[in-house]
């Protein structure tokens, strides 16, 4: 055993051809993190999924009908008023992704290339960016551009603009800006784990600055297309800023025939699954298109002997020029939803400035007390916290399954469905969980999980695991595995091979990709509010509630103590890993 | 996925859950017993709190949110509902439910005043709780001294593109003003002929309250139809903070139609959660229950502006007398024609 270097252990014949008993037993069900991985992938994504689409063809089967088959749901989709609202859809997702992926490339490169001033501005600030949610982003929007809003007041002729605002670009335009963030995140850790060799390479044999930047780009396309693919989704499952910005424009998207399927009296699942299969095949294209556009190239770049790039160095002009171009983007991108939030939670008077307006924090210090904010906010900090190491576990290996060299089916599959969780709007993908674990035999059996945190913190994974796994593959996809075999071949076990190996290589994505997860979880909604114990309130709720009941100060006001927390939570994780991480895990992504 | 993989995988979630069963199924054997209250009523926390209090029997626990995915809950939990009692806005999803014979009826006779006696449908099937308005016509007064008063002058040329609504896709309680809309014209068509003369005459449609109120506040309309208690409130805001140029009031255009809250209990659930539920029923409609409505502070749950079913009850001291002219429409008339109508709206009034 000791002169084989384990790679006789592992391969070894046993004498004996079965173990027998207890043992064989365990052997048999010996619980491997594949295992792991395709259990809960089946049962916390598939199956709901499944299920809840299945009433477009069998209302019955879900007791949503009297029907075992149908075809009647996919009457209203075949209307020409839906085709032309899934052409909206498609464009928005193209025009929003594209748009995202293209500012987000730009800003990594400044960031992370060069030394222009502002990166420090853009680098303490990314996580406020993306906790700022779509409602904050469309009321600041609102707010600036609407008839005797902030700038009219301050004499500016907005009207052309707004007409613009309250249609197809002012949508684009919102949902971009939301998918900024996250399409960074995820380039900028791919750009990170590059290394500048092959752009050494490009300019040593003659090639320009641009060529060089081809290159790199090129490189970095499993993240792009990542990036790409998961603002796309989201876009596409937007509600909330179309329905927003279109009530003037009538814009019409696909979500809402099928929000109209679930705000119907009785309530219609059948159209509303109908509806989700055509966004489905959005989703469909989109992974063609990405596997068409990656298809037989390696981009296999991160090993251990990637060094981190060097600088950059700008002119005086292109300092100036860059770090305008920064603070621009943070203008829009930041000041925009802080300037709603401010106008919603501390503005006293009409909230826009019209006139005898007053600032004030008469709303925070009110809410400090309310039911809404700190138990609900407790509860789902545990659930973050919880929801971003489980979706973290499990990013590590679907992002492994996704960028593996072979277009398997796993591979297809995997890929499917994490898209397909992102481009359902939560609350159907919350009533396809309703739908799986509220079933009436699995009750008579004893098994009662819905209405549990067990189940809430299920969703709340599944739900995270595509944008998490989205924001690992960039980096996944560049790891050389031959230093896995070569960890292997030397005595090491899967595990602390991974562990010696892989894991100083992702540490720093790993962190991101976990501090992603607990943001996004600590102020979701739909799921939320579908699935969470009763009793047991989560934050998104309780300010949802406080909405509800026309205190819109009030509940804004609960909505930024919660952004301010989550900011909080990441700063102190920061820290830690800074302070405590070993040397090597913190090497790849610091500025030589 | 290979076939052993996948066997492991049905092992170990197998075990994942009953794990988790475990642990829930030794909490279903403490009493009291619990029901699940799933409310999109502003006071119904503290209905629960005082209920809870007043006796050691039962424990009701609070499942709060809006009503439409409340009632899309509802519906994903089909044959295998988890709520024991239902508390929302409107009648037509309650009405609905009796249709199905989901709800167990009242096992007493509450002691409904003359208002609440014509809310209550007829089997007792389930408790009217108070009613709000749909709609007021919250107009600014500094900018609009003479508001339309009537359906007809809506429609006028003076009031083109000042008027706006919400969405009833969206806003739940906009369904019943659209129905007695219908109803008060004599049939749906007449109310469908209606909404296109008032789109005609610039009508804006917002998805619901809120955004139809800023718009009044930013004048991008001078009037706005929209549920009573949220007009109200906004008068509350401005009575206490005035803002010169903006003075919120409210007109009933044509006769509005009263919407109730109803709460309901679930008749599927077990007979021991279910005698639970009438006791809630029950202390929600007795006089320390009813306290409530008139002891809250509206300016934080404006769902207190209701008016009350029961004999005895005080209104809020912000609710304002009901409107002179009024009416009540059937939900068993009007509620299975809800997606007709909604879809409609969307087709010629909301996209077109």
């Amino acid at each position: 055993m000791a002169l084989d270097g384990g790679l006789l252990v592992r391969h070894r014949v046993p004498f004996s051809q079965e173990p027998s008993g207890l043992k064989g037993v365990v052997n048999r069900f010996r619980i491997t993190p594949m295992a792991v991985f395709w259990t809960l992938i089946t049962f916390i994504l598939v199956i709901p999924i499944l299920l809840f689409l299945s009433v477009a063809f069998s209302p019955r089967l879900m007791s949503q009908g009297h029907q075992w088959f149908t075809l009647s749901s996919f009457k209203p989709v075949f209307s020409g008023a839906y085709g032309i609202a899934l052409l909206h859809s498609l464009i928005i997702g193209v025009v929003a992704a594209v748009g995202a992926m293209i500012i987000a490339l730009s800003m990594a490169w400044l960031v992370i290339r060069t030394n222009t001033p502002a990166r420090v501005l853009w680098n303490t600030t990314i996580f406020a960016l993306f906790l700022a949610p779509s409602y904050l982003i469309a009321l600041g929007w609102q707010r600036l551009f609407e008839q005797r809003g902030v700038l009219e007041i301050m004499g500016f002729s907005v009207a052309p603009i707004r007409n613009l605002l309250y249609g197809p670009v002012g949508i684009c335009m919102v949902l971009m800006v939301k998918g900024i963030p996250f399409a960074y995140l995820v380039i900028a850790n791919a750009m990170r784990g590059l290394g500048e060799e092959f752009e050494q390479a490009v300019r040593v044999h003659g090639g320009s600055r641009f060529e060089a930047f081809k290159v790199m780009a090129s490189l970095l396309m499993p993240s792009l297309f990542s990036a790409m693919a998961i603002v796309f989704a989201e876009a596409i499952s937007d509600f909330g800023v179309a329905s927003t910005l279109s009530s003037v424009g009538h814009f019409s998207v696909a979500t809402y025939q099928l929000y109209q399927g679930i705000n119907s009296i009785p309530v219609n699942f059948p159209v509303s699954a109908a509806t989700s299969i055509t966004l489905l095949a959005l989703v469909i294209l989109a992974i063609l298109a990405q596997n068409k556009a990656l298809r037989g190239r390696s981009f296999r770049t991160l090993s251990g002997r990637t060094r981190p790039a060097t600088l950059t160095k700008l002119s005086l002009f292109g300092k100036i020029s860059t770090s305008g171009y920064i603070v621009v983007l943070l203008i829009v991108t930041l000041g925009i939803p802080v300037f709603g939030a401010i106008s919603a939670s501390m503005l006293q008077g009409l909230g826009s400035l019209l006139s005898h307006y007053s600032i004030n924090f008469d709303n925070y210090s009110r809410v400090l007390h309310s039911r809404f904010l700190r138990n609900p906010l407790i509860y789902s900090t545990e659930m973050s916290l919880i929801t971003a190491t489980l979706a973290v576990g499990l990013a590590a290996i679907a992002s492994k399954v996704l960028t593996s060299a072979r277009n398997s089916r796993s591979k297809r599959f995997v890929d499917f469905f994490l898209l397909a969780a992102v481009a359902l709007p939560g609350i159907v993908f919350a009533i396809g969980y309703i739908f799986t674990y509220n079933l009436k035999f699995i009750n008579d059996l004893g098994l009662h999980i819905y209405g549990t945190s067990f189940l809430l913190a299920l969703a709340y994974t599944a739900n995270a695991l595509p944008s998490t796994s989205r924001s690992l593959v960039g980096n996944m996809g560049q790891i050389q595995e031959s230093m896995m075999d070569a960890a292997r071949v030397h005595g090491s076990g899967a595990a602390k091979a991974w562990v010696d190996v892989t894991m100083p290589l992702i540490a720093r994505p790993l962190l991101i990709a976990w501090l992603l997860t607990f943001s996004g979880t600590l102020l979701e909604l739909p799921v939320s509010e579908l699935l969470y114990p009763p009793g047991s309130p989560p934050v998104a709720v309780g300010i949802e509630l406080s909405l509800a009941g026309f205190d819109y100060g009030g509940g804004t006001a609960i909505e930024v103590l919660s952004i301010l927390w989550a900011l909080v939570v990441v700063g102190i994780a920061f820290f830690l890993f800074n302070r405590f991480a070993p040397p090597g895990w913190k090497r790849l992504g610091n500025l030589r | 996925m290979r076939i052993h993989s996948f066997k492991k995988g049905v092992a170990i979630a197998a075990s994942l859950i009953f794990a988790s069963v475990g642990l829930s199924a030794q909490a279903a054997h403490a009493a009291p017993i619990t029901i699940n209250l799933y409310e999109a009523i502003g006071y119904a926390p503290d209905e629960i709190k005082a209920f809870n209090a007043s006796q050691s029997t039962y424990q009701v626990v609070d499942v709060g949110g809006s009503t439409g995915p409340l009632l899309a809950k509802v519906a994903a939990e089909g044959t295998n509902p988890q709520w024991g009692l239902f508390w929302a806005d409107g009648d037509t999803w309650a009405a609905a439910a009796d249709t199905a014979g989901q709800l167990a009826p009242l096992n007493f006779k509450p002691n409904y005043s003359s208002l609440g006696k014509r809310l209550a449908p007829k089997n007792n099937s389930y408790a009217i709780t108070g009613s709000t308005v749909m709609v007021a016509g919250l107009y600014n007064a500094a900018t609009l001294p003479n508001p339309p008063a009537t359906l007809n002058a809506m429609l006028r040329p003076q009031y083109k593109g000042l008027i706006g609504m919400n969405d009833p896709n969206i806003s739940g309680p906009t369904f019943p003003f659209i129905a007695g809309l219908m109803n008060q014209l004599g049939s749906e068509d007449a109310g469908k002929n209606y909404l296109l003369q008032l789109k005609k005459n610039g009508l804006v449609v917002n998805d619901k309250n809120g955004p139809t109120i800023h718009a009044l506040e930013i004048g991008q309309i001078k009037e706005g139809l929209v549920q009573n208690t949220a007009a109200l409130a906004e008068i509350i805001k401005f009575t206490a903070n005035p803002v010169k140029g903006f003075t919120p009031k409210i007109v009933y255009p044509g006769r509005p139609t009263l919407m109730p809250s109803s709460l309901a209990i679930d008749g599927k659930r077990p007979a021991a959660e279910i005698a639970g539920a009438q006791a809630f029923v029950k202390f929600v409609l007795s006089p320390a229950g009813q306290s409530i409505i008139s002891s809250s502070d509206a300016t934080v749950n404006s769902d207190v502006l209701c008016y009350p079913s029961i004999v005895g009850t005080t209104p809020n001291k912000y609710t304002p007398a009901l409107p002179t002219a009024y009416q009540i429409i059937d939900p068993y008339k009007w509620g299975p024609l809800q997606s007709e109508v909604d879809a409609w709206f969307t087709a010629n009034i909301r996209t077109k």
